[in-house]
Order: C-alpha cells, then sequence, then structure tokens
C-alpha cells in the first residue's frame, strides 16, 4: 500500500443510522426512507496519515454525506438504493473503472460495516457501506404496523374481558392515561430537530405536549387516588 | 447504536408495562399497583423519545411542565362527585393532544406524504376532534353548565350521515393532492369538532356511562392513528388497547340496558317527556321517623343508590346509617347497578370514598334471586334502574333493562324529592306499589334524619 504518491490514509468512518436501526420501530427510517445498499465515496488526495470522518446520514429520501475535514473533499458519492438496481448495477460499473472491485462484492451481504480501498495512482480513497436488510425489514414497516394494531386490538379485548364493576371508573381513568401516549407524538413533533421547523409546527407540538400531559399527569394521579379508596373492610389497603 | 439504538426498546418495555398495567386494573387487588405500573410504561416511553438525537427540550419542558401542573392540581382538587366530569375532560384534552399532533405532522411535512401517512392523519384529526369536542359537551352536560336533557332536532341523522359522507369526500380530495388542501384540511377539523358536538347532544343524562366509555374508547383510537401518522408502535400498541377497553365498558353498559348501541347514540330516550305520565296511584309518604322504625325492626336492608346520592352528596351520611344498622344487627347490602349514576362505576367510587368497604358492594345478579327474603329495600335517588316497567311494561322504554328488584323486597322505602319521573322522563309504577314506602325530600336531610332518630 505503501508507494511513491503521499500516502493517503483516510479513514473513513461511514455510519449508516437510520436503515440499519429496526426500522418498524424508529419512525425516522420507516417505508419512503431509501434504503441504502451501497455507498462508494471518491476522496480527493490528503495529506499523510490524515484521518477523515465522513457522515453519512440517511433521511426520508435523501442521502447526505458530509467531511469535517477541510483537508480532505468528496469528490463524487454515489449511492445506490435498494429499490433502484439499475442505479446499483450503474455504480458498479462505474466504480469498476476507478478501483478494484473488492469492496463491491464483499460489502454488498455483509451487515453494515465500512470498507476502505485506497487507489495509490489516483488518491482516491473508496469506502462502501452496506447497510441492507432483509427485504421483511422494509417492505414490512407498513404491514408491521397494522399486524401490531389488530393484535394489540385483539389482546386488548382479551386481557379485559371482565372486570368487576367496582373498578369500571378507575379502569376508564387508567385507560385514559394511557390514551395521553400521544405524548410520544406531541414531544417529537415539538423538539425534534426544531431548526428545521416552521412556529407554528413547534407552538401546535407544545400545546400537544401541555393537553397530553394534563391527560397523563391527572389520569393517573386521580385514578391512584380513587383506588387508594377503595378499602378491605379488615382495613387493608390493597 | 448507542442510545439511539435503545430507544426502540425502551418502547417495547413500555408496551409490555402498558400490557401489565391495564390487565392488573381489572382486578381489585392488583389495581392500584398496576395503575402504577402503566406509569411507570408512560415514563420510559417519554424517556425513550427524550433520547432521540437532535432533540430540543425547552418548548417540551414549559409545555410539559404546565400541563402537568394543571394534571396534578385538578387531580388533586377535584370532588370524588365530580369525578365523571373530569374523567370527560382529561380524556378530551387526550383527544385534541392528538389533534394536535396530526396537524403539526401535515403543517411540518405536507410537501411529502405518502398516501399512507396522510389517511392516517386524516383519521387522527377526524377521531381526536369528535373526541375533544364530544367530551366537552359531555362534560358540560355532567357539570350541568349545560342541559342534560337529550337535544333532538328534525333531520339530525340525515345531517350526522351527511357529514360523515362530506368527511369521506374530504377525505379522498385530500389524499389526491394533500399539500395543496390546507383549506379543506382546516375545514375537516372544524367538521369533526362539529360533529362531535352533534353525537354528544342527543346524550341524555342517564345515557352518560355509555358516551363516557365510548369516549375513552375513541381517545386511544385517536391516539393509534397519531401512531401510525409518525410510524410508532408504542402509540398504536397502548391506543388499541385503550380503544379495546373502552368498546368493552361500551358493551357493558348497553348491556346493562339492555339496549344496543345505536339504540343509545341515536334514541335520544326521554327527550319525550310525554311517556312520563303513563303511572297514576297513591303513594304512600312515610317521614324519618317511621322509616327509622321500619329499618331498626329490619334483619336485612340493601340499599340501592342512584345518581340522586351523588347529587345531595349523601354517601357519608348513608354509610353512617349502614354503620349504625349492622351495629344493631342488621346484614346490610349495597346493590350497584352498572349504569347507575353518570359514568360506568361512578356509585362504586362515591361509596369508597365514604369508607363503605367493598365486600359490601354487590351486583343485581347476586341480590335479585334472594331479593325476596329481604327486609327492606332502600332507594336512595335511583329511578330507572329499579323501575319495575323494565320487567313487565312492553310500552315502557325501558323495557329489557335488567333492574334490581327492589319491588319484592318485603318493604321499600323510597328517598326521592318528588314524584317526578326520573331523568330518563319514564314515569316508574314503583312509587304506587303497596309495599313501597315515599321519604321525600333531600336525600342527605332524610337519612340525617333518620341517623338521628338511631342516635336517640
Amino acid at each position: 500500500m505503501s508507494g511513491r504518491f503521499k500516502q493517503a490514509m483516510a479513514l473513513l468512518i461511514v455510519s449508516v443510522f437510520a436503515a440499519v436501526s429496526l426500522p418498524a420501530f424508529g419512525e425516522e427510517a420507516a417505508e419512503g426512507a431509501v434504503q441504502v445498499h451501497h455507498i462508494y465515496l471518491h476522496v480527493s488526495p490528503s495529506e499523510s496519515g490524515q484521518d477523515v470522518e465522513v457522515q453519512v446520514s440517511v433521511d426520508s429520501d435523501t442521502v447526505k454525506v458530509v467531511s469535517d475535514s477541510d483537508a480532505v473533499k468528496i469528490v463524487e458519492a454515489e449511492v445506490a438504493a435498494v429499490e433502484d438496481e439499475a442505479v446499483v448495477e450503474q455504480a458498479a460499473e462505474a466504480e469498476s473503472e476507478v478501483v478494484a472491485p473488492v469492496a463491491i462484492e464483499s460489502s454488498i451481504e455483509e451487515q453494515p460495516e465500512a470498507a476502505q480501498e485506497i487507489d495509490e495512482e489516483e488518491g482516491v480513497a473508496v469506502a462502501s457501506a452496506c447497510a441492507v436488510k432483509d427485504d421483511e425489514g422494509q417492505s414490512g414497516s407498513m404491514g408491521l404496523l397494522f399486524f401490531v394494531f389488530v393484535l394489540a386490538i385483539f389482546l386488548g379485548f382479551e386481557l379485559i374481558a371482565k372486570v368487576p364493576s367496582q373498578l369500571h371508573t378507575p379502569l376508564m381513568s387508567g385507560s385514559n392515561a394511557i390514551s395521553g401516549i400521544t405524548i410520544v407524538g406531541a414531544i417529537i413533533a415539538t423538539g425534534l430537530n426544531i431548526g428545521d421547523k416552521s412556529p407554528l409546527v413547534v407552538l401546535l407540538g407544545g400545546l400537544a405536549v401541555l393537553f397530553a400531559m394534563i391527560n397523563v399527569v391527572g389520569g393517573y394521579l386521580v385514578t391512584d387516588r380513587m383506588l387508594g379508596m377503595f378499602k378491605h373492610k379488615e382495613g387493608g389497603q390493597k | 447504536m448507542s442510545m439511539q439504538g435503545l430507544i426502540p426498546y425502551g418502547y417495547i418495555i413500555a408496551s409490555v408495562l402498558f400490557i401489565y398495567g391495564l390487565k392488573m386494573l381489572s382486578s381489585a387487588r392488583t389495581a392500584r399497583k398496576g395503575n402504577l405500573i402503566s406509569a411507570l410504561g408512560m415514563a420510559i416511553a417519554m424517556g425513550a423519545t427524550m433520547a432521540y438525537a437532535g432533540m430540543s427540550y425547552h418548548w417540551i419542558i414549559i409545555g410539559g411542565l404546565i400541563g402537568s401542573a394543571i394534571g396534578a392540581f385538578a387531580a388533586k382538587l377535584v370532588k370524588m362527585t365530580a369525578m365523571p366530569e373530569m374523567v370527560g375532560l382529561f380524556n378530551g384534552f387526550g383527544g385534541l393532544a392528538s389533534l394536535l399532533v396530526g396537524w403539526a405532522e401535515y403543517h411540518g411535512g405536507r410537501a411529502s406524504l405518502d398516501l399512507f401517512t396522510v389517511i392516517a392523519i386524516f383519521c387522527t384529526i377526524v377521531i381526536g376532534g369528535v373526541t375533544f369536542s364530544g367530551s366537552l359537551i359531555a362534560y358540560a352536560k355532567l357539570a350541568e353548565k349545560l342541559d342534560g336533557k337529550p337535544v333532538l332536532f328534525k333531520g339530525q341523522q340525515v345531517l350526522n350521515g351527511a357529514i360523515l359522507v362530506g368527511l369521506v369526500l374530504g377525505a379522498v380530495l385530500f389524499a389526491i393532492d394533500p399539500a395543496g388542501m390546507y383549506p379543506l384540511f382546516v375545514l375537516m377539523m372544524i367538521v369533526s369538532l362539529i360533529l362531535g358536538v352533534l353525537l354528544t347532544i342527543p346524550i341524555g343524562g342517564a345515557d352518560m356511562p355509555v358516551m363516557i366509555a365510548l369516549l375513552n374508547s375513541y381517545s386511544g383510537l385517536a391516539a393509534c392513528a397519531a401512531g401510525f401518522v409518525i410510524r410508532n408502535n408504542v402509540l398504536i400498541v397502548a391506543g388499541s388497547l385503550v380503544g379495546a377497553s373502552g368498546l368493552i365498558l361500551t358493551n357493558i353498559m348497553c348491556k346493562a340496558m339492555n339496549r344496543s348501541l345505536a339504540n343509545v347514540m341515536f334514541a335520544g330516550v326521554g327527550a319525550t317527556t310525554s311517556e312520563g305520565t303513563g303511572y297514576k296511584g297513591e303513594a304512600n309518604p312515610v317521614s324519618p321517623s317511621d322509616a327509622y322504625l321500619i329499618l331498626e325492626a329490619a334483619d336485612s336492608v340493601v340499599f340501592v343508590p342512584g345518581y340522586g346520592m351523588a347529587v345531595a352528596q349523601a354517601q357519608h351520611v348513608v354509610r353512617e346509617l349502614a354503620d349504625l344498622l349492622e351495629a344493631n344487627g342488621t346484614d346490610v347490602k349495597f346493590v350497584i347497578h352498572p349504569v347507575a349514576g353518570r359514568m360506568p362505576g361512578h356509585m362504586n367510587v362515591l361509596l369508597a370514598e365514604a369508607n363503605v368497604p367493598y365486600e359490601q358492594l354487590v351486583v343485581p345478579e347476586d341480590v335479585n334471586p334472594m331479593m325476596s327474603t329481604v327486609d327492606v329495600s332502600v332507594v336512595i335517588g335511583a329511578n330507572d334502574v329499579v323501575n319495575p316497567a323494565a320487567r313487565t311494561d312492553k310500552g315502557s322504554p325501558l323495557y329489557g333493562m335488567p333492574i334490581i328488584d327492589v319491588d319484592h323486597a318485603k318493604t321499600c322505602i323510597v328517598l326521592k324529592r318528588s314524584l317526578n319521573p326520573g331523568f330518563a322522563g319514564v314515569g316508574n309504577p314503583l312509587f304506587f306499589n303497596e309495599n313501597t314506602r315515599m321519604l321525600f325530600g333531600d336525600a342527605k336531610k332524610s337519612i340525617s334524619a333518620v341517623v338521628a332518630e338511631f342516635k336517640e
């Protein structure tokens, strides 16, 4: 690897956030997001021994590749998405002209990892990262939500089929407090990436947080207060 | 991975805790712990959400603190008699929060929404809107800020139907061009708020337990729809659990009245008060001292409380009377009809507040077969749930409703302010029975007078 050329030891740290985490649970990487197949980075020659960090972030339909360092410029970044077979092939062709194709093949089936290859002639570093999950994980996200919905409805019916009438009110106000779970949506709407948001969204989100918290805090406290009053004859409180 | 990677697991744990909490809430022994467990689940879900990278906290903290303070104060200060309207109000706020989340997601992302999200947003604002305005009306009716009588007008059903059709049409237009349809979006929010009002005003006071349970279910479904918008499983799981539990309660309430949900929603029983004049006869009034003599001689007494006890705040003196009777060697039971009061379990809460041990609280099915062996049944502000017409008179709007057979007891004392028909406006032949004694007046004063006799 050493050579007449200045060693371009560029360490590329490729982190692909969204596509890696379970798509069904992260709301960011849900259906509609780009499922990254490979990312090729062509990096300009750098000063010797330079470590370069490259951040790759995957948003709903764009992939951003950013280098923190001034010393190294990203000359070109090619991203191939899973859905788009043509892009994958094209990228692979273009790739083979520039560098050895080792990185491509080895990375396709691997779990997320970064590989690096330095072309000594041209001073181009190529990294390819693969964040391909099996198809289930991606196409399932919408279907999976429905699946969870139906299961939870059935679970709910099974769970509380029999309720003694003493507990009707506490069950109602307790479950009412649970419906305050919309607080999660309110928090995301209010605070996540606040810089990109219009003030109206933050205002709506903030109000949602306020009302959801009335529901959550009030609901749980009032239920607890009520249940605290239900006493056994012996005076024992359960 | 790190913190970000752990968020989904936080949501899984929260979902499990909700499931456990709800399960424990449906059993008397574990209910209080179950409530705490589900609160813990909520805390974990919130904590996990706060851990997202790129979260700014200031507005969340401001909104959260104000909301928590209001919620905590309301929960601490509310009187147990005001519990139905409080639960209704909290419920409405949950629906409103979901609506606002749907609106925020629409406003923020309207340029790039896929069809699935568009439909989910639509469902969120419609269900959230109906929950919010419906709960507000229910609150106003229960708190007697609005007349509790059903409001019916000509063409009400047609109007509701037209609104539903309009909402579906709106949904289609909205789905075709989500970004360009902002005015339509706002219009749909307003229409769903109106729909919530229209669905709730025809519900009479006696049918309120059904409506409250139904609105409870809606608030869960609204959260669930919001879960589809932001594609978050914990909202979907928690929301559908609440939706299911609300529907179960609604069903229990409907069964207790032997009516279908559609009948409760649209029939508006009691709107026509003319039905209430069907029964005439000679009532037998009784004084508190006579009532004392009857009770003092009894070996077994059942109390049947109703909304009138809540209105008169008589639960504490009733408990006092029950204690005196027990000390006198009398067997005392409280028979509680599932739809007595204005929300599911309303009477249980009041009696629990007055320290009546719940072993003394029994359900109608357990007492009715033995009612003929009971010496005295005391009806305190209940009416429809003890109306024998439900058993015998096919023409009565209550016909078929399972009732408490207080008329089968050897003597029945009815505490009532007057002979006016009850909330449902249905006449009650019980008042004119031979073995019925009417103790007229405010329930609290009457019972206090009887208690005073006992103490002498």
